[in-house]
């Protein structure tokens, strides 16, 4: 691409200008600071990029300033085939208009004209590569990108002599790297689905373990069945051994039993004739022993005898003193008896009389209180109606002297009235006429009101003030309260009063006497006094009562005592008479107990003497019948000879024992019993034995019974058809990827290998150009992005960022110049366009730059903008275009 | 004269590996099947009875389903079946036979011969079992049955027993071995006439003697079986012996190895394949041996991947493969390479002529980059493939 023409309308500050680089070589555009020759790019840029209704920011920075037009740019661009020229205008009347002059004519206008000027471009040379290879004024430093510029891949691929990196192998890479990349992540790591094939195949793994355990122990088990089968066998074999054994050991063991029966017989007898000796020979010795005793027996009674006869005698003795002494207590009760009643009439006698004298008394006592008592009535009705107390009296006295005072009060500060006439007048006070002579006085106190009228014409009116109603007030409520207090009290007035207080004062003085006469009356000779009167009357009763009784009781005779000292001498002198004949009485009553006792006591002597002889003599009698008739049926020979037989049959038995006892030892009768527990217990064993291993079997049996119905071996099979398949399916995907894996490095090492091939001519370029600068031994290092790596001078390579600024700009211009040079030769490439760059280079390397222009300007078109056209003095080949006329 | 089927060796519920899920719901069911055609060929020919020389059942821990379906196909079928336990499915505590399914779905016509005493099982006809009590006998026990008979007295007696036979045996030395001369001796003696065998699942004749015979398995197993798929139809007599082999199998179990000398020689492959009938019983085995371009290799997996889509099974028989690739002048000009991708094949060719470990890599490195290439070469001319 070649840009032929560029003219600015009305953009920013410039009204007008054209340049026309030149189509090849250098072209240099002159002109000050400020005079818009930066536009010119920025035109071509948006002329190439920004539709004519773009509003973007740059777009309307623009804009001239202060008028009212859109900016316009207009460029003509040769790019093979293609030759045309297109007018933007943006904003304001916004245009495009396209003009294709080559291969064919065509006119497009509008945004079909853009696209159709995108399209073309696009299709013939590289806009991305046209934008890199410009170095913007500021922008000198930084490295420009190519990475993806297919025109220079193009170009770069013929130089190094290839024929190019086709579409195709780029979409054979894709298609290799997708491979691979369906198995490896970018990093290279193997992707989580083989991963995941893996886990499925131990997870299958582990259900085929699991399953050919289970199919394990069903085998286990069937094993286990059949042993314990014939182990069930072999214990039911030794257990018949072992129980024919026993019922051998057991018939010896009955044998042994029998011995020990017949043992236990004859010890029995032996026992029963030990027994029969035992007891022969005690009766033997029980018939001597009863003879001896009815001898001593006999021997006892007749002693008994004597003392029984001289007992009975005793008794007699005392039986007669008893009789004695009874006598004399009859006759001393009978004057007793007398003397008890005398006693007792003189002792009533002496009650009577004082009876008599305490009825008088209180019966006194009783008259005078009831007295008492009236007047205590009488006082006490007059003192519930007399209200007259010395209070009320006091107050009433109160009230009198209130209302006196308040009269009086009333009386002396009422206003007075006191008409002296000096003439005979006839004065009207208050409606009365009240004649008066010449001197005469008239007095009245005014309480109210008073009017004189005075025929001389004048009615006079006095009235007191205020103090005097107050008074008034105060005085007629004193009376009414006296009033009142009168008739409260039941009195008239005062004197009357006076009289009721009297009165009342009286009545109790009245009740108090007849209160103490009554308290006298109940005082008497009797400890306690009274409560009341009708206690005292109570007791007047009951004392008449007594007195009657005692009265109606007494016989005739001896006559009553006239005097109470009378009465009690002789109460005395009979309480004592009866004391003493009473004294005689008990003594004699003594005596008669004591000789009772002892009667009695000789007495039960006798009858225990007697008791005991009958006793003796019927024990003796006992014994001696007894014994009469043992000997009748057994005489005593007889027994000694059954004792003796019995004791030689008792020694014959024992001599048997012996002989049984030997025959049972003989048949070792606890081998036996021992042998027989432990064969019982060997059979019990085995018994138990087959139980256990039979249920064991059963156990066995029932699990397996389980496990058959678990379809196993399908369960074994499938999982190992799941490994074989699964197995194959990994390995298949493992070859794959591996098979993937090694092409795509392949691939990725030759492609690179290619790249860095590419590299070549670029750096022949860049090198060509640079020695120009830097000398023959210049040699550059580049990335596979194509950027500077390193420059090497006499063999000592300094890395891009560590060059100079100067050093930087140059490679950077050089760089793009050596870019477009391999990119085209015949304007099928993309101009450099360099904006005012080089600032940073001594004068020297100017110079040398000048020349690399020169040589680059045969190969490509190079525009280049500056305000110091003698930096670009030495590019001898420019033509330079003063953009400032 | 009695006539009977001689069969064994269903092993019903058997599993083979290489098999889908599908297909080997198809090869369970084509093995019950198998009961079926033995029972219509068995009424097609009058035979009195069947005996099932042992393995009936490939386990005694099998599947309730396939036993329901085995005793539902026998109960269709209205002759005695007598079925003898063997190695697979033997009377011991777990045995199949035992187990609740079994006895309570067994059909009336169906007995399993559950000790060596001989038994009527036809008008003058004995037969005498010699089951397996366990996986692992310690003796000979078809001898030990035998042994116990005395002379037949004119009544025809057949032996069922299950094991290898001393004379032919892999095992020398295992102690169940049948010993061929007590069997011989008491066919001699008149005690027995015909020694039903069952654990070899080609039907064979035992030491020339033809009344010591293997039926086979009804269906094949492996590749290396020799004559499987049959069922044996006896006629026997104590003077007589005739026995025919019935056609059975509906599958096949087919092995062959090639040797491709160039890509016409896939062709070869390709008729082989389209040959072989009823191609979803069919379970193939392929081994190549030889060169073979880009074009012809992947023309070879394009091929193995359809077979495989429709044959029961198709196995690579790695043992026996050895194929080499070697890119033709055409199929570089196929994938047209330029460039670096150029050079990258020129590497990969390198490593496959090298050989050693990593030739298989490369090759398939090799392949797979002759393939993407094709392909990017289509959708960059337009091809919508």
């Amino acid at each position: 691409m070649n840009i032929l023409k560029i003219r600015l309308k009305d953009f920013r500050g410039i009204p007008e200008r054209t340049v026309n680089p030149n189509p090849t070589g250098v072209t240099v555009i002159t002109a000050p600071n400020e005079t818009g020759k930066s536009s010119l790019i920025e035109g071509l840029g948006l002329a190439l990029t920004e539709l004519d209704s773009s509003r973007k920011r740059y777009v309307m920075d623009v804009k001239p300033i202060g008028r009212d037009v859109g900016p316009e740019v207009e460029i003509e661009v040769s790019a093979p085939p293609y030759r045309f020229t297109l007018r933007k205008r943006w904003t304001k009347h916004p245009i495009t208009e396209l003009r294709v002059i080559e291969p064919r004519a065509e006119a497009l206008s509008g945004r079909e004209a853009h696209e159709r000027v995108m399209a073309i471009l696009s299709g013939a040379t590289d806009l991305e590569l046209f934008r890199a290879l410009q170095v913007i004024q500021g922008e000198g430093l930084a490295q420009p990108s190519f990475v993806g510029s297919t025109l220079l891949t193009r170009a770069l691929d013929q130089a190094a002599g290839q024929t190019g990196v086709t579409e195709e192998d780029v979409s054979l890479f894709d298609a290799v790297e997708k491979a691979y990349l369906e198995d490896y992540t970018t990093q290279g790591d193997e992707r989580q689905v083989i991963g995941s094939f893996r886990d499925e195949l131990v997870s299958i793994d582990t259900r085929l373990r699991e399953f050919q355990t289970k199919t394990d122990a069903a085998e286990s088990e069937v094993k286990t069945h059949a042993r314990l089968t014939q182990e069930i066998a072999r214990v039911g074999e030794r257990l018949v051994t072992q129980e024919s054994e026993l019922r051998q050991w057991e018939e010896r063991l009955d044998q042994v039993s029998r011995l020990r029966d017949a043992l236990r017989v004859t010890t029995a007898e032996t026992r029963g004739a030990e027994e029969v000796a035992e007891r022969t020979s005690a009766a033997l010795d029980a018939r001597s022993r009863l003879a001896q005793e009815v001898q001593h027996q006999i021997t006892a009674v007749a002693g008994l005898k004597t003392d029984s006869d001289a007992a009975i005698l005793e008794a007699r003795h005392a039986k007669e003193a008893v009789d004695l002494i009874e006598a004399k207590v009859r006759s001393a009760e009978e004057t007793w008896n007398t003397a008890k009643t005398l006693a007792t009439l003189r002792a009533n006698d002496k009650e009577k009389l004082r009876l008599q004298f305490d009825l008088q008394m209180l019966s006194e006592r009783l008259t005078s209180a009831r007295g008492a008592q009236e007047d205590l009535h009488q006082a006490e009705e007059i003192l519930t109606q007399n209200k007259l107390t010395d209070q009320v009296l006091d107050r009433l006295r109160e009230f009198q002297t209130a209302e006196t005072v308040a009269r009086g009060k009333l009386e002396s500060s009422g206003a007075k009235l006191a008409i002296t006439a000096l003439a005979d007048i006839r004065p009207v006070v208050d409606g009365k006429t009240i004649p008066l002579k010449k001197g005469a006085k008239h007095e009245a106190t005014v309480t109210d009101r008073s009017v004189v009228e005075l025929a001389v014409g004048a009615r006079i009116e006095f009235r007191p003030g205020t103090s005097l109603a107050q008074l008034q007030t105060k005085h007629t409520e004193a009376a009414k309260q006296i009033r009142a207090a009168f008739q409260e009290a039941g009195v008239k007035d005062m004197a009357g009063a006076v009289e009721a207080n009297q009165a009342l004062q009286g009545a109790q003085t009245k009740r108090r006497d007849a209160q103490r006469a009554i308290r006298q009356a109940l005082r008497t000779d009797y400890p306690e006094p009274f409560a009341d009167v009708n206690e005292l009357a109570a007791k007047v009763a009951e004392l008449q009562g007594r007195l009657t009784s005692l009265e109606r009781d007494r016989p005739p005779h001896p006559p009553l005592p006239a005097t109470r000292e009378e009465a009690d001498r002789l109460a005395r002198t009979t309480a004592d008479a009866s004391t003493k004949a009473e004294q005689g009485l008990n003594a004699f009553r003594g005596d008669a107990r004591r000789a009772q006792q002892e009667f009695q006591a000789c007495s039960i002597k006798a009858a225990g003497i007697d008791a005991t002889v009958t006793e003796k003599r019927r024990i003796l009698s006992a014994a001696s019948s007894r014994l009469d008739e043992e000997r009748q049926s057994t005489s005593d020979a007889e027994l000694a000879t059954q004792a003796e037989r019995a004791r030689l049959a008792a020694e014959q038995q024992r001599n048997s024992l012996g002989e049984a006892e030997k025959r049972l030892a003989a048949a070792d009768p606890e081998s036996v019993q021992v042998r027989t527990e432990s064969l019982r217990t060997a059979v019990q064993k085995s018994r138990e034995e087959s139980e256990t291993k039979r249920s064991k079997l059963a156990e066995v049996s029932g699990r397996l019974s389980h496990i058959v119905q678990e379809g196993i071996y399908d369960q074994l099979e499938e999982a190992k058809r799941a490994r074989e398949s699964k197995g194959l399916e990994l390995a298949s995907r493992e070859r794959r990827a591996r098979a993937a894996k090694l092409l795509f490095q392949l691939l990725s090492r030759h492609r690179s290998e290619a790249q860095r091939a590419y590299l070549g001519p670029l750096r022949s370029k860049i090198e060509e150009l640079g020695r120009i600068i830097y000398g023959p031994s210049l040699k550059v290092e580049l990335a596979e992005d194509l950027s500077v790596v390193s420059r090497e001078i006499d063999g000592l390579p300094v890395p891009f960022e560590s060059l100079s600024k100067g050093a930087q700009e140059q490679l950077g211009i050089i760089t793009r110049l050596a870019v477009a040079m391999v990119v085209g030769k015949d304007g099928s490439g993309v101009p450099v366009i360099v904006d005012d760059a080089l600032g940073y280079t001594d004068p020297q390397r100017l110079l040398a730059m000048g020349a690399i222009l020169d040589r680059a300007g045969r190969d490509c078109q190079v525009i280049v903008l500056t305000c110091q056209p003698e930096r670009y003095a030495a590019v001898g080949s420019a033509a330079v275009v003063d953009f400032s006329s | 004269m009695t006539r009977f089927i001689h069969t064994a060796d269903w092993q019903l519920g058997m599993t083979r590996h290489f098999l889908g899920d599908e297909a080997q719901a198809r090869f369970t069911q084509a093995r019950i099947d198998a009961i079926r055609t033995i029972g219509r060929l068995a009424i097609e020919k009058k035979a009195e009875f069947a005996v099932v020389a042992g393995d009936v059942f490939e386990s005694n821990l099998l599947s309730p389903q396939v036993v329901a379906r085995s005793l539902l196909a026998l109960r269709e079928i209205p002759i005695p079946w007598y079925l003898l336990p063997g190695n697979h499915d033997p009377l011991d505590a777990s045995s199949i036979y035992d187990q609740k399914l079994f006895q309570e779905q067994k059909p009336e016509n169906v007995h399993v011969l559950r000790d060596s005493n001989p038994f009527e099982v036809a008008p003058g006809v004995d037969l005498v079992g010699a089951p397996w009590p366990t996986k692992r006998p310690l003796a000979d026990l078809a001898g030990a049955a035998v042994s116990k008979l005395s002379p037949s007295d004119g009544r025809t007696r057949i032996c069922v027993a299950h094991g290898a036979v001393d004379i032919d045996a892999p095992d020398k030395e295992n102690p169940a071995n049948i010993l061929f001369e007590n069997a011989r001796q008491a066919i001699s003696d008149g005690r027995i006439h015909y020694l039903a065998l069952g654990d070899r699942h080609s039907s064979t004749v035992v030491g020339e003697n033809p009344q010591i015979r293997y039926s086979g398995a009804p269906e094949p197993t492996d590749y290396d079986e020799v004559r499987p798929g049959f069922a044996l139809l006896v006629d026997l007599s104590p003077q007589k012996c005739k026995v025919e082999e019935l056609p059975v199998a509906k599958w096949k179990f087919l092995r062959s190895i090639f040797d491709l000398a160039g890509d016409s020689d896939v062709d070869r492959v390709q008729s082989f394949c389209d040959k072989i009938p009823s191609k979803e019983t069919a379970v193939v085995k392929l081994a190549f041996r030889g060169t073979l371009s880009l074009a012809g290799h992947a023309k070879l997996m394009v091929l193995l991947q359809e077979q495989g889509h429709v044959l029961a099974a198709l196995e690579s028989w790695e043992s026996e493969s050895d194929l080499v690739l070697r890119p033709s002048p055409a199929d570089l000009e196929a994938v047209n390479l330029t460039g670096y991708a150029k050079n990258a094949m020129g590497e990969l060719l390198g490593l496959v002529e090298r050989g050693g470990p990593d030739q298989e890599v490369a090759e398939d490195a090799l392949a797979l980059m002759y393939r993407l290439s094709l392909a990017e070469r289509r959708a960059g001319a337009g091809d919508p493939s």
